[in-house]
């Protein structure tokens, strides 16, 4: 079974609000997608849909060969793990282990309980008396140990504290590795997660901005780092991204290609050039009209 | 074949979790019911038999727990992978299991009761008359009794269902439909229940009972079933 992900002009409205616009692409499987995009982009719109959770309004997605929504060949097999209030669960987290395993077909429960160990959560708790950061392991454990074909987690470690976090991060990398499969990770943590995506979908008011590999989207700028006033001089005509300085060191990340004429005339100058992080080339590229006016 | 699996799973996981909730209600109901016994052999009153007894409450208990189906199981459910179809398919075997589990515990608790009453020379408290409401044989009255536990769980259920795809203000409209369909189903079973109801649609209740009508009413229900399936088909998971 090949489970990859196709989405073909995939649009969806909430009565007159266009939540998704025509959203096409091509997920393949066991590689870890990122999904970034603001708030309010449509990131939990269109995780949702491939979760069966909802229909698109027209389009078409299909998911190892096959339209999801509500099929039985299907649903067992896409995991969509997000932030979900626990307020009203009084049974135990084994009670959800339980549950969990018996209805997700690779369900691995000594996998769970390890996972449960490392992130130290009491299996006997109610899972309404658990901390908000011990609820979000609870997710993560259950997402992780469902080793579903496709793995949705949608911003579902918000709770975590960053050694919680960190530990996350980890196993994503160490069970993938086991287990591949077709993990999507929606984040507002860029910075943080970057190094886990092997590629990057960026959605902006409802439509996709680019699906890029990690490394293609680093080429699509780069950092410029020396004396401030060399620097200033070397980035007059250049689209700046983000800017740090420290005594007299200037450091500009910009926008697009350094063509090779710059590239010489940077190491003439002594100025070191890198790559651009991932957070700044998403602000750049989902920068609105009033963030201007308001910076 | 996994998914098969998944819709045995379910109707297994439904069936025991709400025929738990069934067990409480009938141990409830007989600890009343031996309660009213005392009661009544102690004032020289009588009383209805324990099928027409466990009538009321076990309707309403079929009303309630399905009004809160849809937000307690199906989201869960579907965030478990299954889907609304196996889902629906699961809710209508529970629902016609669990009437046929509480009708067949209530038949047999009667005829319990009628022995050992007789034997403790009790059986003078024994209402004499009408069993759930109708002018019926004991015979008749466990089949009624069944399509009726099966009717009030699919209203309940259209309700909750209402609710849960449309919001709360077009959810009031489905408790209306609601009432509205237990009133012709009463009528056509012959029950008095919704007197007010029964006036303004011109029909006097009971007064239609008969094959054609009882026909009706057993017809009633695979069309409350087509209703309810097609509100969950499309249905959002709310999250």
């Amino acid at each position: 079974m090949t489970f990859d992900v196709l989405l073909k002009d995939v649009s969806l409205k909430y009565k007159k609000t266009e939540a998704l616009h025509d959203i096409s692409c091509h997920l393949e499987q066991g590689k870890i997608y990122g999904l970034i995009g603001r708030n309010g982009a449509g990131k939990t719109s269109l995780l949702s849909l491939l979760a069966s959770f909802q229909e698109p309004t027209s389009g078409t997605i299909q998911i190892n060969g096959g339209i999801p929504f509500d099929n039985p060949r299907i649903m067992p097999y896409v995991s969509y793990i997000f932030n979900e209030d626990y307020k009203d669960e009084s049974d135990k987290v084994e009670h959800l282990i339980r549950l969990t395993a018996r209805y997700r077909p690779y369900f691995d429960t000594e996998y769970a309980t390890q996972l449960a160990k490392r992130f130290q959560l009491p299996l006997d708790s109610p899972v309404n008396q658990l901390s908000k950061g011990m609820q979000s392991a609870l997710q993560v454990i259950l997402g992780l140990a469902a080793r579903s074909p496709v793995t949705i987690f949608d911003e579902a470690y918000l709770g975590m504290d960053a050694p919680a976090r960190e530990i996350f991060y980890e196993e994503v990398v160490e069970d993938q590795a086991r287990s591949p499969r077709t993990m999507i990770i929606s984040t507002h943590l860029v910075s943080e997660m970057d190094y886990l995506f092997e590629e990057v979908l960026m959605i902006h008011r409802g439509k996709l901005l680019l699906q890029e590999t990690n490394d293609a989207l680093m080429n699509r700028g780069v950092s410029i780092t020396g004396g401030a006033a060399l620097v200033d001089a070397f980035t007059r005509d250049m689209t700046e991204l983000n800017t740090r300085s420290l005594g007299g060191t200037k450091s500009v990340m910009v926008y697009g290609e350094l063509s090779e004429e710059n590239q010489r005339l940077a190491q003439e100058q002594g100025l070191e050039i890198g790559p651009v992080s991932l957070q700044d080339l998403f602000i750049h590229l989902t920068k609105e009209e009033n963030d201007e006016n308001t910076n | 074949m996994k998914t098969q699996t998944n819709q045995s799973k379910l109707i297994i996981d439904m069936f025991i979790q709400q025929g738990k909730w069934a067990l409480w209600l009938l141990s409830a109901v007989v600890v009343l019911y031996i309660g009213m016994i005392f009661v009544t052999s102690q004032y020289g009153d009588t009383l209805a038999n324990f099928l027409t007894f466990s009538f009321e409450p076990a309707k309403l208990f079929m009303l309630v727990i399905a009004i809160f189906l849809s937000y307690s199981f199906l989201d869960t459910y579907i965030k478990l992978g299954i889907t609304r179809n196996q889902f629906f398919t699961a809710t209508g075997v529970t629902a016609v299991l669990l009437a046929a589990g509480l009708t067949a515990a209530a038949g047999i608790l009667t005829g319990i009761q009628h022995a050992v009453m007789n034997v403790m020379e009790l059986s003078s408290i024994m209402e004499a008359g009408t069993i759930i409401g109708l002018d019926v044989s004991m015979t008749a009255a466990i089949p009624i009794c069944f399509f009726n536990l099966i009717m009030y769980h699919l209203i309940g259920w259209l309700i909750g269902a209402g609710f849960h795809r449309y919001g709360w203000l077009p959810g009031l409209g489905f408790i209306a439909l609601g009432i509205l369909l237990t009133a012709v189903s009463d009528m056509l079973w012959g029950f008095e229940t919704i007197e007010g109801l029964s006036m303004l649609l011109s029909l006097e209740s009971g007064a239609v009972a008969g094959g054609l009508s009882i026909t009706a009413a057993v017809l009633l229900l695979p069309l409350v079933f087509l209703i309810i399936w097609q509100i969950t088909k499309k249905t959002a998971v709310r999250f």
